[in-house]
């Protein structure tokens, strides 16, 4: 052998260094591994997680008002609630355009019900408003058309809003209006297919070239956008022939105020003029009294203050709810005391959990030990008493126990029967909290049972009879030598059932009345009866918050890998 | 399992404590549903005390008291209020005549180990009897549904019919709604196709996984369980509801963008 080869790196059989080979075949053995967990990983990210995630996300989205109401939004940021006073005109004026736009799309319901979450009659005062709001309108539209009766037509709306067939348009702000109507019914629109104001209109009077192409695109775009193939696509000659919502004519006064039209020389130049030339005649909108006429509700600084404290785009408001909280314009508060439910409810979830997993200890403990103990064929004789409701329908077993617990069910006809109670005087067992208890008991017992026999199985019994031989009693030997090794085995038990038991719902729904309800209960009210998915996607998170917590502690103390269900 | 001991015979005190205990505790049931538990008691412990000492003392055949408690206990039960308290007049009386022999042979020593003293005896039985309580809470709400879906009636209870034995309580009414209803097949025909899908899927991926999760070097196989075993662990209200709205997401989007029909899988059927 020579001098250099000896000196130099260890090599392998084909001659590479063996360091590099031996990484390179530790690189391959991770990257098959990984390649034959990735299907089904990515299958659980996609089904499972990302729609859990999406789920949990609705607990701090808020972005409805800002999508719904975004000029009041802006509006209510700058304004500084101080004791009773109203917020500015502008504010008014802001939300009457919002709301206009918003009740045409029929969202304004939606964002009504949103604020109903914190205070109850905001969906009825939304509602009633959204059908008021026309009538500001039709009161100036008389107006106009006393002084000029082609104001009404829809046409002569058409020609002036658009300048004429050569006039130069102006697409960014056909954009910014499409762009508000997508983010109010979620859609994705291209501003182009639609309508937008000529350039000179739009500088000239905004409000009302705005209230216009917000009409003219949501009903080229969304409204008439759902035609079947055969009919005739929506296009400019038919929006000609389509009236514009009452808003354009406060919007019109408004610009009226303010603009010039000395210098117009587009279509209808001389509508606009005579239009200056009466100026006096029209009395510009006062928003804060239209709604004050609208609810006296409006005219309310608790009204606006509520909005305002909800008129953020992510919110702590739900999470906020979920512990009996609320958000409030200063700052978070504890909820009114005949409000206060959902931690009652937690503490409950918590409490009955805890009872459910010592009863499981207690009856599958001796079960674990007897299973362990028996000689094999005795033992998987017995094992199906186990397994057996272990693989029954999860519902199979709930109505069972209804049939079982109910005032005329199998437990109270037999005590009855036997002379124990009178038949007027029998047990209620069932939806109260002790039919959760019976019922959900046994319907984990057998995920107590099963980890416990797989750590007691390996329990040597020639240890007990040491201890015996030595002098111990049975109880000394029982519980300083085999009891100290079955502790995995209930810890294991234990962790897994108290996790099982704090998300149930379909047991506790079915058996569990009022008093025996559990927090997923309420999460499932709100999402299938109040509708309130923020609040349920909150109180939700915080469950997975508290299961995920215990999920840490037993992979700490038992360790994810050794759980072992039969 | 050979036994363990060679077994002798009792004295006979042992017996009648054990035959009046059994007695005792079953008199009580028959005693309370007669008006009087106490009365149950002490009848129900000098009937057994005295068939004990009849057959070990007069009759020395083992069979024929069997036989006698089994039959006598039947037709007690018939007289007292028809077939069902016959069924368990018969019961109690055939576990009656096995206890009296049972524990005049020493038979119960026969499987547990020689040097165990007479209360480690009674703990044996005493934590077996314990277990088996135990396994009857476990077991008896499958078996108490079994008989009701021949319930001739529509509640979820039984009815007094059904508790007589009479025949006119029971029915096949419920099975013929299952194969008729359209409702039940349409969801027995899902369950039908969607287990044996989801079984595939998931023996197929998991078992891919689960050679990939043993191999030695697994990069970041803690995160990995994490995530595998998640759908075991978050309350189903929780996936639940987070399926739902994910995938009528994905169901308005394949609507309306892929121009699919939503009852493709319907029509196609």
């Amino acid at each position: 052998m020579s001098q250099a080869t000896s000196n130099g790196p260890v090599l392998a059989a084909d001659g590479t260094p063996l360091k590099k080979s031996l990484a390179r075949a530790l690189r391959v053995e991770k990257t098959r591994a990984l390649m034959l967990i990735a299907p089904l990983l990515i299958f659980v990210l996609i089904s499972f997680i990302i729609p859990i995630v999406s789920m949990l996300f609705r607990s701090v989205d808020n972005r409805i008002v800002d999508n719904t109401i975004p000029y009041t939004v802006s509006e209510l940021a700058k304004w500084t609630p101080e004791g009773d006073a109203l917020p500015p005109e502008t504010t008014f004026e802001a939300l009457y355009y919002d709301m206009f736009i918003a009740q045409e799309a029929k969202q304004h319901t939606r964002l009504g019900s949103r604020f109903n979450y914190e205070e109850s009659g905001f969906s009825s005062l939304f509602r009633k408003s959204g059908r008021a709001l026309d009538d500001l309108g039709k009161d100036y539209l008389k107006e106009l058309k006393v002084l000029d009766k082609r104001w009404g037509d829809a046409d002569v709306w058409y020609d002036l809003m658009s300048g004429g067939d050569t006039a130069a348009r102006d697409m960014a702000f056909a954009e910014g209006v499409v762009g508000r109507i997508e983010r109010l019914e979620s859609l994705s629109l291209e501003a182009s297919d639609g309508f937008a104001p000529s350039a000179e209109i739009a500088a000239l009077m905004p409000k009302t070239a705005e209230a216009y192409t917000a009409f003219a695109n949501f009903t080229w775009l969304v409204d008439e956008a759902g035609r079947r193939p055969g009919e005739e696509p929506y296009s400019a000659e038919e929006l000609a022939t389509d009236k514009p919502w009452e808003s354009v004519y406060p919007a019109l006064i408004q610009d009226l105020q303010t603009a010039d039209f000395a210098a117009y020389t587009g279509p209808h130049a001389d509508m606009l003029q005579a239009l200056a030339a009466n100026k006096s005649t029209f009395e510009a909108p006062a928003f804060s009294a239209v709604f004050a006429d609208i609810d006296e509700d409006w005219a309310d600084a608790e009204t606006w203050q509520i909005m305002k404290a909800h008129s953020v785009t992510y919110t702590n408001g739900y999470f906020l709810n979920a512990v009996d909280m609320k958000r409030t314009p200063d700052g978070a508060q504890m909820q009114d005391e005949d409000k206060r439910v959902l931690l009652k409810l937690f503490g409950r979830t918590m409490w009955m959990s805890l009872v459910i997993t010592s009863m499981c200890i207690l009856l599958g403990y001796p079960v674990a030990w007897i299973l362990a103990n028996l000689p094999a064929r005795s033992a998987n004789l017995l094992m199906i008493l186990v397994l057996l409701p272990f693989w029954t329908s999860l519902l199979v077993r709930t109505s069972a126990w209804k049939v079982m617990l109910q005032q005329q069910g199998v437990i109270n006809d037999v005590l009855v029967w036997l002379g124990f109670l009178a038949d007027d005087d029998r047990l209620i067992i069932i939806n109260n909290a002790t039919g959760t208890i019976i019922a959900m008991t046994h319907i984990l017992l057998p995920f107590m049972i099963l980890p416990m026999y797989s750590v007691m199985q390996t329990i040597q019994p020639t240890y007990l009879r040491a201890a015996k031989s030595l002098g111990a009693t049975n109880w000394t030997a029982f519980w300083r030598v085999y009891f100290p090794q079955s502790i995995p085995g209930i810890g294991a038990g234990s962790i897994l059932v108290f996790i099982l038991a704090i998300g149930y719902y379909i047991t506790p729904e079915i058996v569990g009345g009022n008093k025996g309800v559990f927090i997923s209960n309420r999460i499932a009210y709100h999402i299938s009866t109040s509708l309130n998915w923020g609040l349920a996607a909150a109180l939700g998170s915080i469950l997975l918050g508290a299961v995920l917590i215990l999920y840490w502690a037993y992979d700490k103390i038992v360790g994810i890998d050794n759980v072992k269900l039969g | 399992m050979a036994a363990l001991t060679p077994i002798s015979r009792k004295p006979f005190w042992l017996v009648a404590l054990i035959t009046g205990g059994f007695g005792a505790f079953f008199g009580l049931f028959i005693g309370t549903a007669n008006g009087s538990g106490p009365m149950g008691i002490v009848i129900g412990a000098a009937l057994m005390v005295a068939l004990a000492w009849a057959y070990i003392y007069l009759l020395r055949n083992e069979q024929i008291g069997r036989g006698i408690t089994f039959a006598a206990g039947g037709i007690a039960g018939f007289a007292a209020a028809g077939i069902p308290t016959a069924v368990i007049g018969a019961i109690l009386g055939a576990l009656g005549g096995w206890l009296i022999y049972w524990a005049y042979e020493g038979r119960y020593r026969s499987y547990i180990a020689p040097y165990l003293t007479w209360y480690q005896v009674l703990w044996h039985f005493g934590f077996r009897a314990i277990c088996g309580i135990i396994f009857i809470f476990l077991i008896t709400p499958i078996l108490v549904v079994l008989p009701l879906s021949f319930n001739a009636e529509n509640f979820f209870t039984f009815t007094p019919e059904m508790l007589r034995f009479d025949p006119e309580g029971y029915s096949l009414k419920h099975y013929r709604d299952f194969f008729n209803d359209n409702e039940w097949q349409r969801s027995f025909k899902n369950s039908l196709i969607i287990a044996p899908i989801a079984t595939l899927i998931s023996v197929s991926l998991g078992t891919l996984a689960a050679i990939g999760l043993s191999q030695s070097h697994v990069p970041g196989r803690r995160a990995i369980m994490a995530v595998m075993i998640s759908p075991m662990i978050v309350p189903l209200i929780i996936s639940a509801t987070g399926m739902f709205f994910f995938y009528s997401q994905i169901g308005n989007w394949m609507e309306g963008t892929l121009g699919m029909d939503k009852n493709l899988w319907a029509t196609s059927r």
